[in-house]
């Protein structure tokens, strides 16, 4: 049984411009102990599959539908109370975009960490406490770093802290919307180890969201790229960065400077489409250097080069 | 910077205001020769006094000039009148802020004493009580109307009362005082137009208690009519402000109770700014205080200021400034220590 | 954002249109007020109780009689500077100067008076009379006057009158009791002795006997007053002839304590309001503006100095250093306002060095900088013009703040006694215990219309949010 099916999610916003289809019509498997990378240009609707993974929407929706089941169970049967009951944190938790803002600025980390683990039947607030020092150890945090407010810490332990947070239940899977965009490399790489380590160690399934295709790969076992809305390609790590089938991450992969190659970094011409006024047909023909008539008429449905390989694009139609 | 520091230096600060008022009003006198001008008065009022009680004993009118004219010198020396103000100021300074106020030139205290510490001490809790029931009203419905405006923003019922809050700022608090007197005092004959209690007083303590209600409800309904649009409005806008930052996300993320994440993370957050709004309109209801206290001849702090303007008594109006200045500004100190209790953010940066 | 912009933005949104609509009729009052009053109104008219003595005191408006159940009378003044009908004669002339009056009212007048203001003549003295046509049909003669002839020394043209007018109080006078005594013998066979008529000659002359023997009854209908001018020489004339119907009912707004015209004084107030408003909200804006710019752009000392500085200003309580200083200064209008605007600026300096810093450090300025240009032309050019609607947006919002502060100050009785203002004119009617006789034309619309104003300037903030925070643009 798979630890997470999503089939045919969509998530619009209603906004000023019009319907802005965030997430459209994204169908993703990932199995227990798996690391998924999710990868596209800022806009693509990676948080938006986040947000609508765990059910943390914002007011202004136009439309929430498709299925999401995990560890078997249908998410869209369950209320809103009942899913922020069992599934919400317990089983699905999430590292949040910009940890800088993501804290309580008057509450010890100590406590937020906690929280959750709090609101437990049964669990006492020593035995909880004892948990977040584990969580700290965890994650090389220092134990005194509990009775500190946010603003005293500095990027990469509030990134450290936020991990902890996500992993005081220890839930199933974690969702980390970007966890190192903001942060200089060099934390970068240590927030990196400490994640490769947790999949080793806890057997962590992890949904990573970033634009940074080098680093979805260092950590990944499969990769799903998003452009406007929809997933465009997904498969195993191996599949998708040696033979791209999308013309979008075969530009994606051009633009990843090389240490060890002559070649030039490469931009993708054009500009991401505006989401509420999207071009007919595929989303990307407007930037497509391969386009042809069809791609300005239908939408491509996904094909199969491979049984681990997936590709929305026309391209691939007729091939096996 | 610790916390002790930043006590200190916001205690420097608000101690400098209170500097800088006392040296306005003591240099504004003398420059306009206003004190010179008191100080002759209060010496001519005492010699007058002098002659009548000499004139008994001394017989001889030479005799009485001359002891008269040498205890004018002294008076002279005493005052130091002879010198210009400008000498006379470290000793004025230094003796209103040791609270030694002097006399009252017309004016007395319900007891007949002339002092104007006695006259001002009296009317102090009179202001106190007042002032503070009507806050902690105002402070009640704001936070309570506030937080639930917030929550339906954007909504045309939130449209609509924000726009009325926002213009309650546009009532002068003595008018709508006026106003409802000619309402529910004039017309209705609900309530007593002003004073603190009837004449006579009733003496028995619960009697006593519920025609000191009667008396306040009108002037409480006045302070609390022109602020609390303001106190909802400030709450509103900052409760909006905080339930929009990414932790709050973050806490219903993390499956905890709406309750919860709406005191501990909006609430909570929200409280230290709406803290400092509140301290910026301070001043302003010291102001509404003494305007309305007028209106309803409230024996407090404000309706002596009136009284005194009336009667011209120099020594209460300027002891009245110096007063309102230091009770502002212990106010504001109580609210910048509650907001470093508040914002960690402040205590240990 | 160009100003254009700014204005189409205003426009968009409800307070903000209501409140140019507000401010446009508010400013068109006050245009009219200027130009039909002289600018020393205070001195001239509001405090020379000569303008007001006919007035009745504490009337309310004319308009309340909708309310009440009893009609009472509007005060009503007929003025004439020509006759209405002039009947020729030999070697004489009668000049007629009628006035109409539809009474429809429940009571008496409160008194009647009549005056005529320079007269001249150049052979016979004039002569004068005065007498009412009755809606019953009955004629009354009240008064007749014989105009002093010349004095010894005096040839003509004669003028009588200049100086002071020659004004009858009907009610009160001697020979009008005769004339009433007269005429209730002859048309009703009433013989009363004057004593009895003594302060009964409007009851009288706008009524007829009740019936039972007794009083008068109030005969409603047309009256007409006719001041006949008998004169002997063409070229004789007179410049005015007035007749006052003593109301309990006044005008538009009603009258106070003093009989002053409260309309009047009301009118006058638009242009003081929105005068101490705009200039204190001027100066002090400009003054927070060029400090805020000054501090944040020049950083360093003078950043700290101009900052303890505003720390300290902006934390003293206005209102109580306001009432000391024009206490012992003296009652200025204008020292108000400095004195208003010498608080008021460091608020907004605080807010503009904010706003600096973030600019200063954008890259616009930096690159202009870099390009050599001066200080005064960065802050002027880059930075000033890039802040000014939120400048403007911050001097409206200043506005309704100093209006409020100078009426409170009137309202205790320090407002300055040459310019009649809205907080004056209340606080009078507070003083005198209009609130606790009820007087509500006299406390309300003033109080109103410093709300009004006040609130205008509420509104044009309101509508300025979207121009000052482009977020709230949709």
């Amino acid at each position: 049984m798979a630890l997470l099916r999503v089939s045919d999610l969509r998530l619009y916003y209603a906004t000023v411009g019009g319907v802005l289809p965030a997430v459209d019509e994204v169908s993703l498997i990932m199995e227990g102990g798996e690391a998924l990378g999710v990868v596209g240009e800022s806009g693509a609707g990676k948080s938006s599959l986040a947000l609508a993974l765990m059910r943390t929407l914002p007011r202004n929706i136009a439309l929430y539908d498709g299925i999401i089941e995990f560890e078997g169970v249908d998410c869209s049967k369950l209320s809103d109370e009942e899913f922020r009951k069992r599934i919400r944190w317990q089983r699905i938790a999430m590292v949040f975009q910009g940890a800088m803002d993501s804290l309580n600025p008057v509450m010890r980390v100590g406590h937020q960490v906690a929280e959750p683990l709090l609101l437990q039947p049964g669990v006492s607030r020593e035995q909880a406490y004892a948990a977040v020092q584990r969580q700290l150890e965890l994650l090389l945090l220092p134990p005194e770093v509990f009775q500190r407010y946010p603003h005293e810490l500095s990027g990469g332990m509030r990134q450290r802290i936020m991990i902890a947070m996500a992993l005081i239940l220890s839930p199933k899977l974690v969702i980390l919307d970007e966890p190192t965009s903001a942060l200089d490399v060099i934390i970068q790489a240590q927030i990196m180890n400490v994640l490769k380590r947790l999949k080793g160690e806890l057997g962590l399934s992890i949904l990573f969201i970033t634009h940074d295709l080098a680093l979805a790969s260092d950590l990944c076992d499969a990769i799903a790229v998003m452009y406007a809305g929809e997933i465009i390609e997904q498969g195993g790590v191996e599949e998708v960065l040696t033979e791209p089938g999308h013309p979008y991450t075969q530009k994606l992969l051009a633009t990843v400077p090389r240490l060890k190659s002559e070649a030039i970094p490469e931009f993708i011409p054009g500009a991401p489409p505006d989401m509420t006024h999207l071009p007919q047909g595929c989303r990307f023909h407007p930037r497509c250097p391969h386009a042809f008539e069809r791609c300005r008429r239908e939408r491509p449905l996904p094909f199969r080069p491979n049984p681990r390989h997936q590709v929305r694009c026309w391209l691939w139609r007729g091939r096996p | 910077m610790s916390l002790a520091t930043t006590l200190a230096l916001r205690g420097f600060t608000l101690f400098c205001v209170l500097l800088v008022v006392l040296l306005l009003v003591v240099i504004t006198l003398g420059a306009t020769g206003f004190s010179d001008r008191m100080l002759q008065a209060t010496i001519s009022e005492e010699m007058r006094g002098l002659r009548q009680s000499l004139a008994q004993t001394i017989r001889d009118p030479d005799q009485l000039e001359q002891v008269l004219h040498s205890r004018h010198q002294q008076l002279i020396d005493y005052y130091h009148l002879d010198k210009p103000w400008y000498f006379r100021l470290p000793n004025t300074v230094s003796q209103v802020l040791t609270l030694d106020l002097g006399e009252a030139r017309t004016m007395r205290s319900f007891k007949g004493s002339s002092r104007v510490a006695d006259i001002v001490m009296e009317r102090l809790p009179n202001t106190i009580l007042l002032v503070t029931t009507a806050m902690l009203i105002t402070a009640v419905i704001g936070l309570l109307a506030g937080v639930r405006l917030a929550t339906r923003a954007g909504s045309r019922a939130d449209r609509v009362v924000s726009f009325f809050l926002a213009s309650s700022y546009a009532l002068p608090a003595w008018w709508v005082g006026i106003f409802l007197i000619l309402i529910f005092s004039f017309k209705f004959a609900l309530f007593p137009s002003g004073g603190m209690y009837s004449l006579p007083p009733p003496q028995e303590g619960m009697a006593r208690l519920l025609d000191l209600l009667r008396h306040a409800a009108l002037p409480i309904i006045t302070l609390v009519l022109v602020s609390f649009g303001v106190w909802t409005y400030v709450v509103r806008t900052m409760v909006l402000n905080t339930a929009q930052e990414p932790f709050v996300s973050v806490a219903r993320a993390k499956g905890l109770p709406e309750p919860l994440v709406r005191r501990r993370y909006i609430l909570r957050v929200a409280a230290p700014p709406i803290l400092t709004n509140l301290t910026l309109g301070l001043a302003g209801s010291i102001g509404g205080a003494i305007l309305t206290e007028t209106v309803f001849n409230w024996p407090g702090m404000g309706r002596l200021y009136y009284d005194a303007i009336m009667a011209a008594d120099e020594s209460i109006i300027i002891a009245l400034t110096f007063i309102f200045t230091l009770v502002y500004i212990i106010a504001r100190f109580i609210l910048e220590v509650s907001y470093i209790i508040l914002d960690p953010r402040i205590r240990y940066v | 954002m160009r100003p254009q912009e700014a204005i189409r933005v205003l426009l968009s949104s409800g307070p903000g249109k209501a409140g140019i609509i507000f401010f446009l009729a508010l400013a068109a009052v006050s245009l009219y007020a200027i130009v039909a009053y002289p600018l020393d109104f205070g001195l001239r008219f509001w405090n020379n109780p000569a303008i007001w003595a006919d007035n009745p005191r504490n009337a309310p408006p004319a308009w309340s009689n909708t309310f009440t159940h009893l009609r009472r009378v509007e005060h009503t003044t007929f003025r004439a500077t020509e006759p209405a009908a002039v009947i020729p004669g030999a070697g004489v002339e009668t000049r007629l100067y009628t006035f109409d009056l539809d009474y429809r009212f429940e009571e008496s007048p409160a008194f009647t008076s009549f005056s005529l203001r320079h007269l001249t003549y150049y052979s016979r003295p004039p002569l004068i009379t005065l007498s009412l046509a009755r809606p019953d049909g009955r004629e009354m003669l009240l008064y007749r006057h014989a105009v002093r002839g010349p004095d010894p020394g005096e040839s003509p043209p004669v003028s009588r009158y200049v100086e002071a007018p020659l004004r009858v109080y009907l009610s009160g006078d001697d020979t009008v009791l005769w004339n009433i005594a007269d005429f209730l013998g002859r048309e009703f066979e009433m013989e009363l002795p004057l004593s009895q008529l003594r302060g009964m000659v409007d009851e009288i002359a706008f009524g007829i006997p009740g019936g039972d023997g007794q009083g008068f009854r109030v005969l409603p209908g047309d009256y007409t007053i006719t001041v006949a001018v008998k004169v002997y020489h063409p070229q004789d004339s007179i410049s005015e002839v007035v007749f006052v119907l003593g109301g309990s009912v006044y005008g538009l707004m009603g009258t106070d304590t003093l009989g002053r015209d409260l309309a009047v004084g009301l009118l006058f107030g638009f242009p003081i309001a929105l005068f101490i408003g705009l200039v204190t909200a001027l100066l002090a804006t400009t003054m927070g503006t060029l400090m805020g710019i000054l501090s944040g752009y020049q950083g360093g000392k003078t950043d700290i100095f101009i900052q303890r500085f505003c720390d300290v200003l902006g934390n003293i309580p206005l209102l109580p250093i306001l009432i000391f200083l024009i206490f012992v200064l003296g009652q200025k209008l204008m020292l108000v306002i400095l004195i208003l605007a010498a608080f008021g600026w460091p608020g907004l300096t605080i807010l503009i060095r904010s706003m600096v810093l973030q600019l200063r450090s954008g890259q616009l300025v930096e690159a202009t900088r870099a390009l050599g240009a001066s200080p005064w032309r960065i802050m002027l050019r880059h930075i000033f013009f890039q802040i000014a609607p939120f400048v403007l947006a911050q001097m409206i919002f200043f506005t309704p703040a100093a209006i409020l502060a100078e009426a409170g100050l009137s309202f205790l009785g320090l407002g300055d006694p040459s310019i009649p203002t809205w907080g004056q004119i209340l606080e009078f009617g507070f003083r005198t215990g209009a609130v606790y006789a009820g007087y509500w034309w006299w406390v309300l619309p003033p109080g109103l219309l410093i709300v009004l104003t006040a609130m205008t300037f509420v509104l044009l903030t309101l509508g300025m949010e979207p121009v000052v925070n482009p977020r709230l643009r949709s």
